[in-house]
């Protein structure tokens, strides 16, 4: 946001991407064709470099079981799979909130914050050392993954550079998460077209939907593994969706 | 209907822009609601709303038609044009004539000849010293909009932003760069609803946005979590209207929009 602060011109970079070269690295790796590293050991790393490229103690990768639940997948470190068990076993807390409400969740400072929000969890942070927590849900619309969570030892807010960087992070986080699931080879290239306002690709991904009986989430990796088959851009084949002249529809 | 004068068109838009002051509402649908009342407004040939996400990237979030190549030149904006200029400077480019204008915003003046247009303005959406992003009018012929016209403009786009804003204050410490990031998801969710009702009705997307739009309305529904609950399949995709129930529809708004309840419970059909 332009803002008065000065403190922060997004436009001082290039829209949409990250600040530092430390974190373009992290990205590139996040969308980079893994070399059979097994899933969890692959997000073990991101969690970790992404602890690193940003000003924050640790890192929590969570992803969706049912759709009420999410389960951790990686953490930067001990305290950090610490600070996820906990809100799993307590039921309560910044992941849990961010992924039912598709909002980010914000605590700048646990330690002044009300004990209402998170009575369980709260305390029990403070005892890890853990002063602030930042949860991200991964989301395309109503396609939800999971969260990325960020703890550290100190309170503060992250600046609107910060969360730009985080949030750049957070749609390389659904893409990857999502080539996961598709168990395709990784395409870095859709990120930006999935994670920024397509209106064709996500009113093809509603229709595919349709065409094939599926989930929101099936349905973008189908397009999206046509698109890929077909050596096309997701948008070119989701345009062709919508003006109904490609068709699913007895594909399967 | 009849065709209703423009001083009670552009008081009854206000109304509905403060709307957001007294009750839950949906950015998305008060941002499609000012880009349409625009076109009516200003003898617009399209509007579109554009709001900046936490990196800086303009982002189409409500457009006066479906139209891809419009949708296009919103987006092109990410490089040059009028609603790049109002949102980095926060200041109105307006009365941009785009025969003359080859020299500025090469691709961008282009590619809106190429569509038709004549003509274009911008408004930064700001309160205060915050810019939010920007409101972008096109006209088919070269306009010499008054400086009333032009200030109404800026009127409308403030009371819009004063209402996004609000957000803020209204819900616990959430920044509006977070609540910005839940309406860019809330306009991807409206999309892919749109998609699902498109294949399910047979219709086309901008049709399907009326029917998702019109259901949620006589239901007393917030739009995105209608859209929501359409997409993850807890509703049913809405049905297909009557012909002849448009204009009766359209009638509702306009009451809902002077004081009625929008609950349905409180509103008679």
């Amino acid at each position: 946001m332009s803002g008065s602060g000065g403190e922060v011109n997004p436009l001082s970079r290039e829209p949409g991407q990250p600040s530092t070269p430390q974190l373009r690295d992290l990205l590139s790796s996040l969308l980079a064709s893994r070399d059979g590293a097994t899933a969890a050991g692959h997000y073990r790393g991101l969690c970790r470099a992404a602890a690193a490229a940003l000003p924050v103690r640790g890192v929590s990768l969570s992803l969706i079981v049912s759709p009420d639940s999410t389960t951790l997948l990686a953490s930067s470190d001990a305290t950090s799979e610490r600070v996820a068990d906990l809100q799993f076993t307590l039921g309560e807390g910044p992941t849990r909130d961010a992924f039912h409400s598709g909002a980010p969740v914000l605590e700048p400072d646990l330690d002044s914050a009300s004990l209402t929000r998170w009575p369980g969890f709260t305390p029990a942070a403070l005892d890890l050392g853990i002063r602030t927590v930042f949860a991200f849900p991964l989301q395309v619309g109503a396609i939800r993954v999971g969260v990325l969570c960020l703890d550290n030892d100190r309170p503060g807010l992250l600046t609107a550079r910060e969360l730009a960087d985080v949030n750049v992070l957070v749609d390389a986080c659904v893409v990857s998460v999502l080539n996961h699931l598709g168990d395709e080879s990784t395409q870095a290239g859709w990120a930006d077209e999935v994670g920024g306002y397509m209106s064709v690709v996500h009113q093809a991904t509603g229709m595919i939907m349709v065409q094939l009986a599926t989930t929101a989430e099936r349905a973008l990796l189908r397009l999206r593994g046509h698109a890929f088959a077909k050596n096309l851009s997701v948008a070119v084949v989701a345009a062709e969706v919508v003006a109904r002249r490609l068709s699913f529809v007895n594909w399967e | 209907m009849a065709q209703m004068s423009r001083e009670r068109l552009l008081a009854e838009t206000f109304v509905e822009m403060a709307d957001t002051l007294v009750d839950e509402f949906d950015v998305i649908e008060l941002l499609e609601t000012l880009a349409e009342r625009c076109v009516e407004l200003f003898d617009a040939a399209a509007c579109g709303l554009l709001l900046a996400d936490t990196s800086g990237r303009l982002r189409v979030m409500a457009a006066s038609s479906e139209q891809v190549r419009l949708l296009e030149l919103f987006q092109l904006q990410n490089d040059e044009g009028p609603c790049l200029e109002a949102f980095t400077t926060g200041q109105p480019v307006v009365n941009f004539n785009l025969d003359e204008a080859t020299s500025q915003w090469p691709r961008f003046s282009a590619a809106a000849r190429d569509v038709g247009y004549a003509s274009v303005q911008a408004l930064p959406m700001r309160l205060r010293d915050q810019v939010i992003g920007a409101l972008n009018l096109f006209h088919a012929k070269p306009v010499e909009s008054s400086s009333d016209d032009i200030a109404v403009a800026q009127a409308l786009a403030d009371v819009a932003t004063i209402g996004l804003l609000q957000i803020r204050t209204r819900r616990r410490e959430a920044a509006l760069a977070e609540q910005l990031q839940v309406a860019l998801n809330s306009r991807v969710i409206i999309e892919q609803a749109k998609g699902v009702v498109a294949e399910r009705r047979g219709v086309e997307p901008a049709d399907a946005f009326e029917l998702l739009r019109s259901h949620a309305r006589r239901n007393g529904l917030l739009l995105s979590n209608y859209a929501r609950s359409v997409v993850d399949g807890r509703s049913e995709a809405p049905d297909v209207e009557a012909p002849g129930e448009q204009p009766a529809k359209r009638e509702r708004r306009r009451k809902g929009a002077t004081g009625q309840p929008r609950d349905s419970s409180l509103t008679p059909e």
